[in-house]
């Protein structure tokens, strides 16, 4: 009996002392993780799938690293404008077809070698190198040449080289002033580091896929897997040394994340629900919320293909039938716009003139009846030759707000004769079906980022792909007109029901200097400090 | 002895070539193409097939099966669709991580389990044993997200004394003693929430055969030899009850592994139980198999090492002829 009683002593009196000695250890503030007054930490929901290629990365939290770590040829300002950060100027032709850049000449790479035209180069050719392990950025296979290059029938690339070493030329087939938008969204990689490893491996080469090279203000010091990624202060960045000596981005599950905010163990992270408890439980764990225009959107895509939603007048109907704005004031509390074409409507070629679809129940009814809808057996569901009218919304159930927003569609759907009901699937059947062109569906929701200059790339999902007016341009701004029609020609076509642009929203405590807009999130990351 | 063995493991071998044959067709008859979300949507459908093809998309099912179990008898499981790495080096970066948190948590369980369980023996059907019970069903009845979120609120936000998630303070770079501690602290939250519901079944088990021992006949000639009650308890029942705790143990193997999917996602703890979902939840296919391939042979060994170690254990059975 007494052995009993010691041996559970023993046990209990060593887990006190453990914890206690735990506890004393280790920095004075007991549990932060922000080791003191040199380190911000920036909370990522997801681990980082590691592919540190600016190229080749596919998710939001490789994108965080790759935008400190390396710079990109140009960004874009608070008025969607394209701003030098590695160009210094860039001139167009009268044609449109070449594009010229001169580079900055004070760039070095993390590891002391100097940047020059010729890694520019060497990342447009990858890019359109048979080899390489993925689609390549849109605007390559404009270049001249491409074909015969991508194809493998010759073995070189005339669509981009190097007039000396820095200045860059690009030869279009076609004009493609769209180009701007990826030199955004994708920075530079390092010829010197690249070339040393077959294109075909690039994206499983974990090794120097995981300890990246670049010309940003951060340099890549350590990936702990599932973990965090540290990186500390380029003291040489052009753009200026970083106040800041350590960036961490840690993974913090969101569930988390009010917890560790009380703690002080991270200082920024997105906020991802908006509901205003939560928005509380933040602001009491001493955190203020940053709020700014979203730039991704969801929508539900049509079939146009569907033979009861070939008729215009239906799809239209369908989007005046949608309360938009109640979904925006009750699943999103507010914090989001409205849309009425796939594009954001801060866009500069969100066109002002488009139709609105303003929720009216009545108009939608009105308009089903010329389609040939009415309720003639009294039953309350509309019907046309002895066809009911059906309507399945499919929502993935990756989205935990399309869950919330797809029952309000449904009744708002079902209280203008409607027989609507829900689907829910996995994301990657969801996406399987609306790969396959045979496969019919009615309505299924979708979102995406709606990047900069990209449209139409999108219409794929209501299998309405070339219909509207093609896209071109010679320069940005008969670029811009031509993508103008194409959003009013998609807007009267009501080939979606657009549903909102969230609002992005930041949690930060103990920050100053963080001044994130739409597209650029790190853009200032040099100029952060922590306040005293 | 030898031949059971030799028997137990070629059965073993056979019951992994099945699950691998089972899960195999499962993973892929599911509706539902993994390599979708890897190509841009207005890739043109010529080139989208042309890519398919080189995967082996188009292959018999049963082609593909016989290229990736020939791939893998070489320990190549391809590469994450998703991720683009390895599959072996993915799960060897993560399995340690899961490993040792399974490992502490079971010993926190036995080391918190045998006491009570034997106070529980001991007192059989008196109060004590009653409380130790419904406490007992009461922890069984949370579930371990729950129980990880009040723990979260009282150590983290409340008293700000353990950290809330991940295995190291990140980018502190300690070493030594100090590094010990830091993942002592980081450690501690997981470990107990994984434990609870070892905790209960080895409790449960010690009282249980504890207490079928103390009343079993070879006891009354003990304490007629003049053996006082501590010494009756303490070397005699005691040893027996425990010992074939290992065995369960090994049992437990599977189910622990597997349950560290919810406590790893809590704390962020970078181990296979987070892998395995994303990896289920995007179809990687490789990634997977590989996992499924592994857990399948920990649990086969799990079991023979059980078979065999209780064995080793109980005299009873070695002897009696079965081997």
């Amino acid at each position: 009996m007494r052995a009993v009683k010691k041996a559970f002593a023993t046990v209990i009196s060593a887990a006190l002392i453990c914890t206690a000695a735990a506890c004393g250890v280790g920095d004075p503030n007991a549990t932060g993780s922000t080791g003191g007054g040199d380190t911000i930490t920036y909370a990522l929901s997801q681990n980082p799938n590691g592919i540190f290629n600016p190229s080749l990365y596919g998710t939001d939290y490789d994108r965080a690293i790759i935008f400190n770590v390396y710079s990109r040829l140009v960004h874009v300002d608070k008025n969607q404008e394209f701003q030098p950060e590695l160009a210094e100027s860039w001139t167009q032709s009268e044609d449109g077809k070449t594009v010229t850049f001169k580079l900055r000449q004070d760039v070095k790479w993390h590891d002391g070698e100097p940047f020059t035209a010729d890694d520019v180069v060497y990342n447009y050719t990858a890019n359109a190198d048979p080899d390489y392990p993925s689609g390549g950025q849109k605007f390559v296979s404009y270049l001249k040449g491409y074909k015969d290059f991508h194809e493998g029938k010759t073995k070189d690339f005339p669509g981009v080289k190097a007039l000396d070493k820095y200045t860059v030329e690009f030869d279009f087939e076609t004009p493609y002033p769209a180009m701007f938008s990826q030199l955004v969204d994708y920075p530079i990689f390092a010829k010197h580091i690249w070339e040393k490893v077959p294109i075909k491996q690039w994206k499983t080469d974990v090794d120097v896929l995981r300890k990246p090279v670049g010309t940003g203000p951060y340099k890549f010091k350590e990936f702990a897997d599932g973990q965090y990624v540290s990186l500390e202060a380029n003291p040489d960045y052009f753009g200026g040394a970083p106040k800041i000596k350590n960036l961490i981005f840690k993974v913090i599950n969101s569930e988390n994340l009010q917890a560790a905010l009380t703690n002080g163990e991270v200082n920024i992270a997105d906020v991802s629900d908006w509901n205003p408890s939560q928005i509380q439980a933040y602001k009491d764990a001493g955190a203020e919320i940053v709020q700014l225009p979203g730039s991704g959107g969801s929508y539900m895509g049509l079939d146009t293909t569907n033979p009861r939603l070939k008729d215009v007048k239906v799809r239209q109907a369908l989007v005046y039938a949608a309360d938009r704005q109640s979904i925006i004031d009750s699943v999103l509390y507010g914090h989001a716009k409205a849309t009425n074409a796939i594009a954001n409507p801060e866009d500069p070629n969100y066109p002002k003139d488009l139709n609105e679809y303003k929720y009216d129940p009545e108009k939608a009814k009105e308009l089903l009846k010329e389609a040939g809808w009415t309720d003639t057996d009294g039953d309350g569901i509309l019907d046309k030759d002895g066809e009911k009218f059906t309507f399945k919304i499919e929502y993935s159930t990756n989205s935990k707000l399309n869950s919330l927003v797809a029952p309000i569609l449904q009744k708002n759907y079902q209280a203008i004769g409607i027989d609507a009901s829900l689907a829910s699937v996995d994301f990657n059947s969801l996406l399987s079906k609306l790969l396959d062109e045979n496969q019919q569906f009615d309505g299924a929701f979708m979102g995406s980022t709606y990047r900069l200059l990209q449209y139409g790339a999108n219409d794929f999902w209501s299998h309405w792909t070339g219909q509207g007016p093609a896209v071109t341009g010679t320069d940005l701004k008969s670029f811009g007109e031509s993508a103008s029609n194409y959003l009013r020609a998609q807007n009267e076509a009501a080939t979606n029901v657009w549903l909102y642009v969230a609002d992005k929203g930041f949690v930060v405590k103990g920050v100053d200097g963080f001044d994130p807009y739409p597209y650029e999130t790190f853009l200032t990351s040099n100029q952060w400090t922590l306040k005293k | 002895m030898f031949r059971y063995l030799l028997k137990r493991l070629m059965i073993a071998v056979v019951v992994l070539f099945g699950i691998s044959v089972i899960v195999f067709a499962i993973v892929h008859l599911q509706p539902g193409n993994p390599y979708a979300s890897m190509l841009d949507p207005d890739t043109p459908p010529d080139v989208r097939e042309e890519v398919m093809r080189k995967l082996g998309y188009y292959d018999p099912l049963p082609l593909q099966y016989v290229k990736w179990l020939g791939r893998a008898l070489t320990g190549d499981f391809g590469y994450s669709i998703q991720l683009g790495s390895k599959v072996s080096f993915l799960i060897g970066q993560r399995i340690g991580n899961t490993v040792f948190l399974a490992l502490v948590a079971a010993v926190i369980a036995i080391a918190l389990a045998v006491p009570f369980g034997f106070y529980a023996a001991i007192r059989q059907g008196k109060v004590s044993d009653t409380v130790l019970t419904v406490v007992n069903f009461g922890i069984v009845s949370i579930p371990g997200f729950f129980f990880a979120m009040i723990l979260l609120k009282v150590f983290s936000i409340d008293l700000r004394l353990l950290p809330s998630s991940g295995i190291v303070t990140a980018g502190a770079g300690y070493v030594g003693g100090q590094a010990i501690l830091d993942i002592l602290r980081h450690m501690i939250m997981p470990a107990i929430v994984l434990m609870l519901g070892e905790f209960v079944s080895y409790n449960r088990y010690i009282r249980s055969s504890a207490g079928n021992l103390l009343s079993a006949g070879f006891v009354a000639p003990l304490f007629a030899k003049g053996l006082n009650r501590r010494k009756v308890i303490f070397s005699h029942i005691f040893k027996n009850a425990a010992k074939p705790i290992i065995t369960i143990l090994c049992l437990q193997i599977p189910s622990v592994l597997s349950g560290a999917v919810i406590t790893e996602t809590i704390f962020s703890w970078p181990g296979i139980g987070l892998l395995s979902y994303n990896a289920a939840i995007s179809r990687d296919y490789p990634l997977l198999m590989g996992i499924v391939m592994m857990l399948a042979l920990v649990t086969l060994l799990g079991n023979l090492l059980a078979d065999v170690l209780y064995t080793i254990v109980d005299p009873r059975i070695r002897l009696s002829g079965k081997a």
